[in-house]
C-alpha cells in the first residue's frame, strides 16, 4: 500500500477516534457531608444513582451501611444496612427499584429497597459447599507473632466435610479426603466466600463474584435459588481477584462484565459463562464499572478513572494520579482537587456524569459532569 | 460492530493517542503541572541518596491497609541498607493463604522469585539472578510489613511466604522495577530511623525512585588524586624552604 494512502487511511482514522471523544469536567465538592461529619466516613464500597438521579453510596458504618444523597451532593439520609457493603447495584424489577448487595463481612447477598427494608437474602448456605467451606487446618507451633497472635503451621487445605471433636475431614483438590486429627492447636478457619459484588441480568437472575476469594461467579434465579458456577482460578478464565461483576446490557444478549482486578484486564463472558473475549489489558487494577449509553466507565483503583466505548477503546480519562495508588490512607489534609486515590465504586448518573467514591477511610466522592 | 478481543496495532495507536488528548480532561489538568516535571529531587538520607520527581517518591501510606482483607494480594518488600549500608536487604512477603491473587505455597514462591528486577546502568536484571532469594514460610508477616499495616484478626487464614535478599550494588544508581506485565504488585517500604514510613506501589512497568549510592570507584577516584596532589604540595613546600634555606 502506498504510504500517502496509508497516511489517509491513518488520518481518517484519527479523525474518527477525536470525534468520537467525550469530555467531562470536575465538579469539585460535589458531596456535602451527613451533619457534623467532614468527610462522609470510611469508604470501601459502591455508589449508584437511583432513578430519580439520588446517590447511594455505601460506607463501612454499623447499621448504617448506606447513605443516600440528593442530586444537588446534599445529605438525605443513611439506611440502616450492613457496614461491609462492598458491592451494590440499583435495578428493576417487575416494575419497582431495589438496592442488591454483597455483603462481604458476612458473606450473603441482600435484595432491598431503595428505603433499606431487605425483602429477600441469599444467605451463605444457598452457596455450593465445594467453594463454601473451603477451609485451612493449621496447628499452633506455640510461638507469638510480633502483635501478640500465635503462630501457626497449615496442614491442609480443602472443603470440610465433617468435623467432630476429635477429627477434621476434608475433601482436597485432587478429590482424596484427609483426616486430620484434632489436636490439641489444630483448627480450621477461614470460609471460601469473600463476596465483593453482585449484578442482575434481564431475566432477574442474580450474578454474584467473591473477588477476595477465589473469583468464583456464582448464578442464582430471582427467588435467590442457586442455579450454577463458572469464573475461578481455572482455565479458562484464569481470574485472579475479580472485583466485581456486571450485566452488560449494552449487547443483546446481555454479557457478564468482569473487572479482572489481579489480572489488570476487562473481559466479557456471557450470561451462561462462555469466554467472550479481553476487552482491554493494563489497566491500573480495575474495580469497578457503570454503564450509560454505548459507554463504560471503569474505576482503576490504583490511580485512573477511565471511559470506553462499546468497541472497547478509551475515550477519556479523569483524575489520573500520577502516583500509583491503592491505598485507603490519603487522608484529605493530601487530596488533590480532581486527583483520585483509590477509585474502588464508579457510576453513570442519568445524565452521564460519572461519579466515583474511593477506598478511604475518610470517604471520598468526586464528580465529573459530562461537557 | 460488538468487537471484542485484542486490538489491532492502528487502534491501540489511536487509543495511546486519545490518552494524550483527554489527560486534561475532567480536572487533571494541574496533573500536568507536576506529572511531567523532569527536575528531580533528592533527599539525602544518612550517607546515601533516594531520588525522584517531586510526588513521585516514595508516597507515604500510614493509615492501616487492610480492611476486611484487602490489600493482601500485594507482595511487601521491606528495603534495608546493612553493613555499614554497603547491602541492600529486602525482606519479601506474600500471603498464600488469604490472597486472592495467590493459589498456594507453591505459586507464593514463584511469584517471590519473579518479583522484582533491577535496573543497574544499561541493565536490567530479574534481582533473583543478581544475588539468591531465601525462603521461609511463616503464619505472620514478621517484618517484611510495616506495624501500621498490620491486618487485624479477620477471622480468616493467612500464611506468609518469606523471602530475604541481600545484594551489593555494582553501580552508583539502581532502581526497582516491577516487569511489565507480572500480576503481583509490589509494596516497596522501608522505615528509616526517626523517620515517616516511605512507600511506592509498583504495578507491572513501574520503577521506583532511583536509589543512590557512594561509588567505590567514585571514592577511589577522588581519593587517590586527593592524596597524590596532597603529597606533591608538600614537597614543593619542603622544597621550596629548602631552597630558601640554601639561599639564606
Amino acid at each position: 500500500m502506498q504510504r500517502s494512502t496509508l497516511l489517509l487511511l491513518s488520518s481518517f482514522a484519527m479523525i474518527g477516534s477525536l470525534t468520537a471523544q467525550v469530555n467531562y469536567d470536575l465538579v469539585p465538592d460535589f458531596i456535602t457531608p451527613p451533619p457534623g461529619k467532614e468527610t462522609i466516613g470510611d469508604g470501601h464500597g459502591e455508589i449508584a444513582v437511583d432513578s430519580a438521579g439520588n446517590v447511594y453510596v455505601s460506607v463501612q458504618e454499623a447499621n448504617a451501611g448506606i447513605q443516600v444523597y440528593g442530586k444537588d451532593g446534599k445529605f438525605i439520609k443513611a439506611l440502616p444496612l450492613p457496614a461491609s457493603l462492598h458491592g451494590f447495584v440499583i435495578r428493576k424489577d417487575e416494575g419497582a427499584e431495589y438496592i442488591y448487595a454483597a455483603v462481604l463481612g458476612e458473606a450473603r447477598v441482600i435484595k432491598c429497597k431503595l428505603d433499606g427494608t431487605v425483602v429477600m437474602e441469599i444467605p451463605t448456605s444457598a452457596f455450593p459447599a465445594e467453594q463454601r467451606d473451603l477451609v485451612t487446618v493449621a496447628k499452633a507451633t506455640g510461638e507469638k507473632d510480633a502483635k501478640g497472635r500465635p503462630k501457626t503451621t497449615p496442614i491442609a487445605t480443602g472443603v470440610k466435610l465433617a468435623e467432630t471433636k476429635t477429627e477434621i475431614t476434608l475433601k482436597l483438590a485432587d478429590g482424596s479426603q484427609k483426616v486430620i486429627a484434632k489436636e490439641p492447636g489444630v483448627s480450621a478457619s477461614g470460609g471460601g466466600l469473600r463476596l465483593t459484588n453482585c449484578d442482575v441480568a434481564p431475566n432477574g437472575d442474580i450474578y454474584v463474584v467473591d473477588g477476595y476469594g477465589k473469583s468464583w461467579i456464582f448464578v442464582f434465579g430471582r427467588d435467590g435459588s442457586f442455579k450454577k458456577t463458572f469464573g475461578g482460578p481455572v482455565a479458562p478464565y484464569n481470574f485472579a481477584n475479580t472485583h466485581k461483576i456486571f450485566i452488560d446490557t449494552r449487547f443483546e444478549p446481555a454479557r457478564v462484565f468482569c473487572c479482572d482486578r489481579g489480572n489488570k484486564r476487562i473481559l466479557h463472558t456471557d450470561l451462561d459463562g462462555k469466554m467472550l473475549g479481553v476487552i482491554a489489558t493494563d489497566l491500573r487494577n480495575p474495580s469497578s464499572a457503570s454503564f450509560h449509553g454505548d459507554l463504560v466507565c471503569i474505576a482503576e483503583i490504583a490511580g485512573r478513572v477511565s471511559v470506553w466505548d462499546k468497541a472497547g477503546k478509551m475515550v477519556a480519562e479523569c483524575g489520573t494520579n500520577p502516583n500509583t495508588t491503592n491505598t485507603p490512607g490519603i487522608a484529605p489534609k493530601d487530596w488533590q482537587t480532581g486527583i483520585v486515590t483509590s477509585p474502588h465504586g464508579i457510576t453513570f448518573d442519568n445524565d452521564g456524569n460519572i461519579l466515583e467514591t474511593e477506598w478511604n477511610k475518610w470517604g471520598r466522592v468526586l464528580r465529573w459532569n459530562r461537557k | 460492530m460488538e468487537q471484542v478481543g485484542p486490538r489491532a496495532p492502528l487502534e491501540q495507536e489511536m487509543m495511546r493517542q486519545c490518552r494524550q488528548i483527554n489527560l486534561a480532561a475532567g480536572g487533571t489538568a494541574k496533573f500536568l503541572l507536576f506529572a511531567f516535571n523532569p527536575l528531580p529531587f533528592v533527599i539525602r538520607i544518612s550517607s546515601f541518596v533516594i531520588s525522584g520527581r517531586p510526588l513521585l517518591l516514595f508516597a507515604c501510606v500510614l493509615a492501616p491497609l487492610f480492611v476486611s482483607a484487602h490489600g493482601t494480594e500485594f507482595i511487601m518488600a521491606r528495603m534495608n541498607l546493612i553493613e555499614d549500608q554497603s547491602l541492600i536487604e529486602l525482606r519479601l512477603g506474600l500471603d498464600y493463604l488469604g490472597n486472592p491473587m495467590i493459589a498456594d505455597e507453591a505459586a507464593a514462591r514463584a511469584a517471590l522469585q519473579e518479583a522484582l528486577q533491577v535496573r543497574h546502568g544499561e541493565k536490567t536484571t530479574r534481582f533473583t539472578d543478581l544475588a539468591p532469594l531465601t525462603l521461609e514460610s511463616s503464619s505472620s508477616w514478621e517484618d517484611t510489613m510495616p506495624d501500621s499495616l498490620q491486618p487485624p484478626d479477620d477471622g480468616q487464614p493467612h500464611q506468609i511466604m518469606i523471602g530475604t535478599w541481600r545484594w551489593k550494588a555494582d553501580v552508583p544508581n539502581i532502581s526497582f522495577t516491577v516487569a511489565k506485565g507480572n500480576r503481583n504488585d509490589v509494596l516497596l517500604w522501608r522505615q528509616p530511623p526517626q523517620s515517616d514510613l516511605q512507600s511506592t506501589l509498583l504495578l507491572g512497568g513501574d520503577v521506583s525512585p532511583v536509589l543512590s549510592f557512594p561509588s567505590p570507584s567514585a571514592k577511589a577516584s577522588t581519593y587517590w588524586p586527593a592524596l597524590g596532589s596532597s603529597t606533591i604540595l608538600c614537597l614543593l613546600a619542603l622544597f621550596r624552604r629548602r631552597i630558601f634555606a640554601f639561599f639564606g
